[in-house]
């Protein structure tokens, strides 16, 4: 009981970028450090370190060199956790993963997020309202308490 | 002394100290965050609940060349402090209530963090597969560092330099009794003196850096480093360097008390206890406030502040010999 308490008064977030325009990065740091969202209000704090997360936030198209990055963070994080994905580039590719036009899409980019490491909330938006970015956390909340 | 009592100061008070300090995490970022306008957390997130969730989460292999004696050094650390705290609550017993073992402990303390940054080597701090020529020159002949050992280099400068003025402050009240046992310094308020003013300007810039705590958070910062030595741990492991963290500040918060106020945590009177620990409380609020307010320093800052705090400690030694 007491694990599972603890596990939800205290939510590490670890923001990951993989390449993109930020504009989703900018909108996941709003959540976190301006006096508007605030997401530390909900216990929910921003990390950099993958070796305190509970939750990752993936954000952009992965480039091919940050894909073995991503798995290697992916691995980094201790169980339980989850993963949530966000906007449009990380959901789908967005307009890098359609750089080429009909000529099809671009050599460069492996994403989406889920061909790389399995996803469990998906945010969509280009970038993501900050308020559906905490929505995104907190429905990926009960993966973690079950552990 | 009773052996009873022994056991109490011992392990009790250090326990209770332990106890208390869960809390201390809390209060500062709640003070952070209300200075930056925002709500900010619950007081007992950082401390207490983040250490039962780090409990109960797994233990992650480090990326280390001596991972077991890596994850040791959060025990070793957390028991160096356990001893410094106890032995202040003992001051009869000359052998561990002096200066020479207290300012012992304290230097393995900041060795730890050295030997830390040493040993790890995390995934988020190898370099660049491609050469790093953004900054105008190609760095050769350069030696590169990843970011736990560029956090065990700052370690070693905050060892040499930046640690000055808290040893200096830890002297100043033995040099004004001539002595270098404790017992002679309990019961002394040294802090409402001329030469105790000085000194406790350059202890509480001396505890800022030894805690690490903004504006003195080169070795952990954010912005190059990620968090430094301390970067791999997890689990269990992460709890108990939160634990030795939150044990630091209370210590030295402690320390201040007993030299500067002449309070030590008496077993047989608790009101010391309180008045200690709360003095400890007082401290780590303070360094929330300063933290609030300051951004992080680099060592081109860190070293004229060493400095100058070092000469502000300096000249309390001199008051003090003068007997002014």
């Amino acid at each position: 009981m007491i694990k599972e308490y603890a596990r939800k008064r205290c939510i590490h977030v670890m923001l990951a970028y993989t390449g993109g325009c930020n504009g989703c990065d900018i909108e996941a740091v709003n959540c976190f450090l301006s006096p508007y969202y605030d997401a530390e209000q909900y216990n929910v704090f921003l990390t950099w370190n993958p070796r305190e997360a509970d939750i990752l936030l993936v954000s952009g198209c992965v480039t091919r060199v940050m894909k073995e990055p991503l798995k290697k963070i992916y691995e980094s994080i201790p169980e339980p956790k989850a993963v949530v994905s966000i906007g449009c580039c990380a959901l789908m590719g967005g307009v890098y993963g359609n750089i080429g036009g009909y000529l099809g899409t671009s050599d460069f980019i492996e994403g989406p997020v889920d061909r790389i490491i399995p996803v469990d909330v998906k945010v969509p938006g280009c970038p993501p309202r900050p308020e559906d970015i905490i929505e995104g956390i907190m429905k990926a909340v009960p993966k973690i308490l079950k552990g | 002394m009773t052996l009873l009592e022994l056991l109490l100061s011992v392990v009790g008070i250090p326990l209770i100290a332990f106890a208390v300090s869960t809390v201390i995490p809390g209060i500062q970022r709640k003070v952070q965050a209300r200075i930056q306008r925002r709500i900010g957390p619950s007081i007992l997130t950082p401390g207490l609940w983040a250490l039962f969730k780090f409990l109960a989460k797994e233990v992650k292999r480090p990326f280390s060349e001596m991972p077991r004696l890596y994850n040791l050094l959060t025990v070793l650390g957390f028991l160096v402090l356990w001893i410094i705290l106890a032995s202040t609550t003992v001051p009869s017993i000359h052998v561990v209530s002096n200066i020479v073992f207290i300012t012992g402990l304290l230097k393995v303390k900041e060795m730890i963090y050295l030997i830390m940054g040493s040993l790890s080597n995390s995934i988020m701090g190898v370099r660049m597969p491609i050469p790093d020529i953004c900054r105008g020159s190609d760095f050769k002949e350069v030696l590169r560092l990843s970011l736990e050992q560029l956090g065990a280099l700052r370690a070693y400068k905050l060892i040499t330099v930046g640690s000055f003025p808290l040893y200096i402050g830890l002297a100043l009240p033995f040099i004004a009794r001539k002595s270098i046992f404790l017992e002679s310094v309990v019961g002394d308020n040294f802090l409402f003196t001329l030469p105790g003013i000085f000194g406790a300007i350059a202890y509480f810039i001396g505890y800022l850096v030894l805690t690490g705590e903004y504006p003195f958070s080169i070795m952990h910062t954010k912005a190059d480093v990620i968090e430094g030595p301390t970067l791999e741990y997890s689990g269990r492991y992460r709890a108990l360097y939160l634990s030795f963290k939150e044990l630091l500040m209370i210590t030295l918060g402690s320390l201040f008390a007993t030299l500067y106020l002449g309070i030590y945590p008496d077993v047989n009177n608790p009101i010391t206890i309180v008045i200690n620990f709360g003095v400890a409380i007082i401290l780590s609020i303070l360094s929330s406030i300063l933290g609030a307010y300051s951004p992080v320093l680099t060592f081109r800052q860190i070293y004229p502040i060493a400095l100058y705090t070092t000469a502000v400690g300096f000249v309390g030694v001199l008051l003090t010999l003068l007997r002014i």
